[in-house]
């Protein structure tokens, strides 16, 4: 039931933001422009915007993936910890604390600075 | 309790979506207008639909070389994880979907967000929309943990992660009440995931607009909507899951989850207009060595308490 | 019904207004106006439906204006604003053309001309000695919140800056003198209070502080109107201490774009971008103090010219490195006042 009200949901978002490019077609003052520059403050582009971009924040990613997975095991943790008890809690954050320990490890190698 | 909806209740989802985007909107632009001494704060009133308006009217335009079909896709993209978010989220008693793991589909529906933002900005093979795309990738890398905690807290306090069993669990306290932290740090993120000011950076006029530099006409105007969407679906997974959902005296419980959204999202949107914009080379710092331990503190302060 | 009509009828303006060297007069009437009639300036072509070209423009400048209209969709209507006082006329008569359909409509049919094809982006080492692919992005002269006839060449990997080269245009069509001073209701220090403000207005419209920005924006005006000084007085202290005193302003800036000592700044260009908003927005307090009185200027050295100069001889270096959003603080919170170079020479 819920997935097909998930599908209903969602083909009538479809169905809308197709009738919108529907009205637009109708409505539009004129058809899509073709080749138009990128804003460039009025210089023409001399390279495709499209190329290997610089990103100086690879060691961050590196750190958002291992909490990533952690998350994998927290969600299901959350139903279980009030019935396991003390144990659980302890063994879900001394594992947060590693990983804790990492990130200040990281901050401090300056993984979190930008430039 | 919360029951499902039938089939029609899935009808009714964007349209009440839409109708509390169009109000933010409405107030978000009244707000502007206020500031800027502009006349007639009833004409600042129609402005989000007049503009709405004039995108169906305005040109579409496809850049050189455009990945046409990525780039069109985002704003579809971001307006159905918009609703899709949602469909887990309940009015009232009533709730489009229930899911044992509806928090998790939440959460699912809108890092879908992440893909849409991005693909707005590489597609357009625009200088400034690629700066902007992966100014969100770098926004979402440091909001998107804080974020996980923070709607971790309420499952652990309420020892499932069903949406509807989160809402009964504060039958007799609010989680906003002692869970803080979380609550807080939830609606910043809600604000960061959909790239609102005081997290615009990825839209901000420095680089011309960023990911929205080169989005013209029901493009753009498809784009602005899956983002107010966005927040709308924040703001009301924020009231299920901190202040009670419909839960209140006197008037029906959908009434009350109907004003409670609608004062989250005016927070929001007015907090919006407080905030100046938060750039990603200050906020890493602050989400990894501040709200990251912030929230599992909160989260460890819940399971102590469950226990 | 003719929905397209009343489409047109509604919509909001949105303009792009272009900054030129000699047209200050002209850019702060048309944004007096602009802000007065509730029309937000969009932030790129594909948003604008209003080109404002604030100054009369020639050679490589008029050619970026072209660029920018032709990268416009429709509805779309230009002004040139030549003179200040006709920036009201010449904005009824773009909005009249911008909601007439039959306009619009024959318009949306010009063939656009792209310009020559791009090639793929080349690579250059970065600071770690990483291969990675370089892009070439000027920066102005058409550029929100970009101070008039300024160009930067820049090649950047990603969002840093490698390089930068400096261009000026549009400076043959100014004749010179002082441009700020005679549009404040003939005093000095209201020249230089509304220079003030409007240097603050564009850096925190770039911070994203939208509501110090526009309140900036406002004072600004006032000042310009000649409004009293009595009644400036209190509004302008509460925005200036708002400035100084916001937290989440010193947490953005400090330590921004700084500018060393070895590099001989003027005085009131050292330091980080924090330390030259707040120093402009007392500067702004401190001139409206005595705002219709002559003799010693707050503030700025009374020297634009060499401020300007310094500022472009130095840029290429402060910038290179940098982010592109700390450069955009960077150059907005210098704002050298590019028409003031005329009848120096210019050495970029």
């Amino acid at each position: 039931m819920t997935f097909a009200n998930a599908l209903i949901a969602l083909a009538l978002v479809l169905g809308v933001t197709g009738g919108l490019y529907g009205v637009a077609h109708l409505v539009r003052l004129g058809s899509t422009g073709v080749g138009m520059r990128p804003f460039l403050s009025g210089h023409d582009p001399a390279e495709h915007a499209l190329s290997r971009f610089h990103v100086r924040w690879y060691a961050l990613t590196m750190i958002f993936l291992a909490f990533d997975m952690e998350m994998v095991f927290m969600y299901p943790w959350a139903l279980v910890v009030a019935e396991k008890g003390t144990s659980a809690v302890v063994e879900m954050f001394v594992f947060l604390a590693i990983l804790m320990a990492g990130v200040v490890y990281a901050w401090r190698e300056g993984a979190l600075r930008w430039t | 309790m919360i029951e499902l909806t039938p089939w029609w209740g899935a009808l009714l989802l964007p349209p009440v979506l839409a109708a509390f985007a169009v109000a933010a909107a409405v107030f978000d632009s009244a707000l502007t207008a206020r500031a800027a001494g502009a006349p007639a704060p009833r004409a600042a009133a129609g402005a989000p639909l007049r503009a709405a308006g004039g995108l169906l009217l305005q040109q579409r335009r496809r850049t050189l070389a455009a990945d046409a079909p990525l780039w069109r896709g985002a704003g579809i993209t971001l307006a159905a994880a918009g609703v899709l978010a949602s469909l887990v989220t309940p009015l009232g008693r009533w709730a489009v979907g229930d899911l044992s793991v509806g928090i998790v589909w939440f959460n699912a529906m809108e890092i879908v967000a992440w893909a849409a933002v991005w693909l707005a900005g590489w597609g357009a093979n625009s200088a400034f929309g690629l700066v902007g795309g992966y100014r969100f990738i770098a926004q979402g890398l440091s909001y998107e943990l804080p974020h996980m905690f923070a709607l971790t807290a309420p499952a652990i306090g309420a020892g499932s992660l069903r949406v509807a069993d989160v809402v009964s669990a504060q039958d007799g306290l609010w989680f906003a009440v002692w869970m803080p932290v979380a609550f807080l740090v939830f609606l910043a993120t809600v604000l960061a995931m959909a790239f609102r000011r005081p997290f615009d950076h990825p839209v901000s006029r420095d680089t011309a607009g960023g990911v929205l530099a080169e989005l013209s006409g029901v493009d753009r105007l498809v784009f602005l909507a899956g983002r107010w969407l966005l927040l709308v679906s924040g703001a009301g997974m924020a009231v299920a899951l901190f202040l009670g959902g419909g839960a209140g005296p006197l008037l029906p419980a959908w009434l009350w989850s109907v004003l409670k959204t609608a004062a989250v999202l005016a927070a929001l949107v007015w907090a919006g207009h407080r905030l100046p914009t938060v750039r990603m080379d200050r906020f890493a710092e602050l989400a990894w060595l501040v709200l990251i331990p912030a929230t599992l503190l909160q989260a460890l302060f819940v399971s102590i308490v469950v226990i | 019904m003719d929905l397209r009509g009343w489409l047109s009828r509604r919509l909001p303006v949105r303009p792009l207004v272009v900054p030129v060297p000699g047209g200050t007069a002209s850019r702060l009437a048309a944004e007096r106006t602009c802000r007065t009639r509730g029309w937000y300036s969009a932030a790129s072509p594909a948003e604008a439906n209003l080109l404002v070209v604030a100054g009369a423009t020639d050679g490589a400048l008029e050619a970026a204006v072209e660029r920018v209209w032709q990268s416009m969709p429709a509805p779309r209507a230009r002004a040139a604003i030549a003179r200040a006082e006709h920036a009201e006329g010449q904005l009824d008569a773009a909005e009249a053309t911008l909601r007439d359909t039959f306009r619009q409509r024959r318009q949306a049919t010009e063939t656009v001309h792209p310009g020559p094809e791009p090639e793929m982006a080349g690579r250059g080492e970065d600071r770690d000695g990483l291969m990675l692919d370089q892009l070439t992005v000027p920066l102005g002269p058409v550029l929100p919140e970009w101070p008039a006839g300024l160009v930067l060449h820049t090649t950047v990997q990603g969002d840093v800056i490698q390089d930068a080269r400096v261009e000026l245009l549009g400076l043959g069509q100014v004749s010179g003198g002082t441009p700020w001073w005679p549009y404040g209701g003939g005093t000095p220090r209201r020249g230089l209070a509304a220079r003030h403000l409007d240097t603050c207005a564009s850096l925190l419209t770039l911070a994203g502080a939208g509501r110090a920005a526009i309140t900036a924006r406002r004072l600004r005006d006032d000042v310009l109107l000649g409004r009293p000084a009595a009644e400036l007085t209190g509004p302008l202290r509460r925005w200036s201490a708002g400035v100084r005193r916001s937290w989440p302003l010193r947490w953005l800036l400090s330590g921004l774009g700084p500018v060393d000592d070895d590099l001989a700044p003027p005085p009131h260009l050292a330091g980080d971008v924090l330390a030259r908003l707040r120093r402009f927005a007392t500067a702004a307090e401190e001139a409206l103090a005595d705002l219709d009185e002559d003799g010693a200027l707050p503030g700025r050295s009374g020297d634009e010219s060499g401020d300007a100069q310094w500022t472009i001889e130095t840029l290429p270096r402060l910038l290179a490195g940098s982010e592109l959003a700390a450069a955009r603080l960077l150059v907005a919170s210098l704002d050298p006042d590019i028409e003031a170079l005329t009848g120096r020479e210019v050495r970029p």
